[in-house]
């Protein structure tokens, strides 16, 4: 038996959103003690590593360990129907193996949708030794990735003892931006050495405007030309974390 | 007397060629133009240019054509300063289309921000006689270089959806155009290097191929 419920549609929405930046299908791994997931993207460039706690949830009932394949799209679709004050509630349907999605608000409405063949993969975390960390509000990361944006499809990400530059080099334009002690958004930094690493801005930008919806303190982790480590701290001891490979210079 | 008209399409395109036209016409005629409505190719539809461009063929005493390809614009592009040698090569191809049409006074659209030069270059390339009269704006001041400019851009368009039929939407053909630049991203992510019907020496050209220099990898 599986079922979860939200008094605020938002939070279900946000998160969805947040791991449909990534996936069109999810397989979420459902326990007794809540919903996680990990996953890469089809090109594997990036990884969504999600957990939420069943407290997380108004109401959680699972009875057992399972595994559920959605579509992501579709379900959100439906999620971006209901609006902030409406409850949604998911649940198993056993016999049909549906999903069934129930908004209750000004009025009910009762979706359901099939439930998809499992991933059995198990998605390692990739390991990288982190030499350079900074912490920062997520609205100050994601109008400093806006910024970038403006100039480039992809940016150059430093981290030093005292700040995060980001560079950018267009046809045009160029940008540089720093976020430094100081600064309302920069909350903290910690260096074992310098590290720079190149980003394609098309995964950062949709990653970073979704994961702020759900999240106002982000965690950046840098190695250089490693994959990056985005942390978006949620509530109540919830993870949402994306890692995102570099590009690194051809020869 | 012989009066031609000359210009070009298809100059700043990252795309396809550069294509130069000339027109021919009896004086006494010139007046037909202005009945036909011809004007600056850029200000026709292009159903319209494509109905004037037969049209206007039909009644020139003679037209010429030349199609420069990106790799011949490269060549001299890449030669040197690249407006002044893509505004010799132009006054160059200008010389041999009016050479072709053998006018007694020729009008062309200056390519260069010096008018002047620009009828010194094509004269120096002509062995006969010709009076040029070598003007900015001349394709919208003048009807004969107007019929010259609907030749060239009806087969400059000829050429580019030639291309857009073998490879898919590809735009305009110019920087500016989303289009043009998606297209010549979406190449050179793929195959690396760009095909024959790119300006390789295009600023947007080489920035896209830069970019592509460094590559995505993977988690895993």
């Amino acid at each position: 038996m599986f079922r979860i419920r939200v008094t605020d549609a938002m939070l279900l929405r946000d998160m969805i959103t947040a791991i449909s930046t990534l996936l069109d299908e999810a397989t979420f791994d459902i326990s007794t003690g809540g919903i996680k997931l990990r996953a890469m993207d089809p090109s594997r460039v990036a990884m969504v590593d999600f957990e939420w706690p069943k407290k997380i949830f108004d109401e959680y009932v699972c009875s057992e360990t399972m595994k559920l394949c959605l579509n992501i799209s579709e379900l959100l679709k439906l999620l971006k129907r209901a609006r902030r004050e409406e409850s949604v509630e998911l649940s198993l349907e056993e016999k049909t193996n549906r999903l069934q999605i129930t908004i209750k608000g000004k009025y009910l409405r009762t979706f359901n949708m099939p439930t998809l063949e499992p991933i059995e993969e198990e998605v390692p975390i990739p390991k990288v030794t982190f030499n350079a960390k900074a912490e920062i509000t997520t609205e100050g990361l994601r109008q400093a990735i806006e910024d970038v944006s403006l100039v480039s499809d992809h940016v150059r990400i430093e981290i030093d003892d005292e700040k995060i530059t980001m560079r950018a080099t267009g046809d045009l334009m160029g940008a540089t931006i720093e976020l430094k002690k100081g600064d309302v958004a920069f909350l903290g930094v910690e260096t074992k050495e310098v590290s720079i690493a190149n980003f394609s801005l098309s995964y950062l930008v949709e990653i970073i405007k979704a994961a702020a919806a759900t999240s106002e303190i982000a965690t950046m982790e840098i190695s250089t030309d490693m994959p990056i480590r985005l942390d978006f701290k949620q509530q109540q001891e919830g993870k949402l974390s994306f890692y995102l490979a570099p590009r690194i210079d051809v020869e | 007397m012989r009066i031609a008209g000359v210009d070009e399409a298809g100059r700043g395109s990252a795309i396809g060629p550069l294509v130069i036209a000339g027109v021919l016409f009896k004086k006494e005629n010139l007046s037909i133009l202005q009945t036909l409505g011809v004007r600056d190719s850029k200000l026709l539809s292009s159903s319209r240019r494509e109905q004037l461009f037969y049209e206007i063929k039909n009644i020139a005493l003679k037209s010429h054509v030349i199609i420069l390809s990106p790799l011949e614009i490269d060549k001299v592009v890449n030669a040197g300063r690249k407006l002044h040698k893509l505004n010799r090569l132009e006054a160059q191809i200008m010389a041999k289309v009016i050479e072709v049409l053998r006018p007694e006074v020729a009008y062309v659209d200056a390519a260069d921000v010096l008018a002047d030069r620009f009828k010194e270059h094509i004269a120096e390339n002509i062995p006969f006689k010709v009076k040029i009269i070598s003007e900015h704006k001349a394709d919208i001041k003048y009807p004969i270089v107007s019929a010259a400019s609907i030749i060239a851009k009806v087969e400059r368009d000829k050429a580019v959806s030639e291309l857009q039929e073998k490879y898919g939407n590809l735009g305009s053909g110019y920087p500016a155009d989303q289009k043009t630049i998606d297209f010549l991203k979406k190449w050179i992510n793929r195959y690396e290097t760009y095909p024959d019907f790119v300006r390789k020496s295009w600023k947007t050209a080489k920035r896209l191929k830069n970019e592509a220099d460094t590559k995505q990898t993977k988690l895993t």
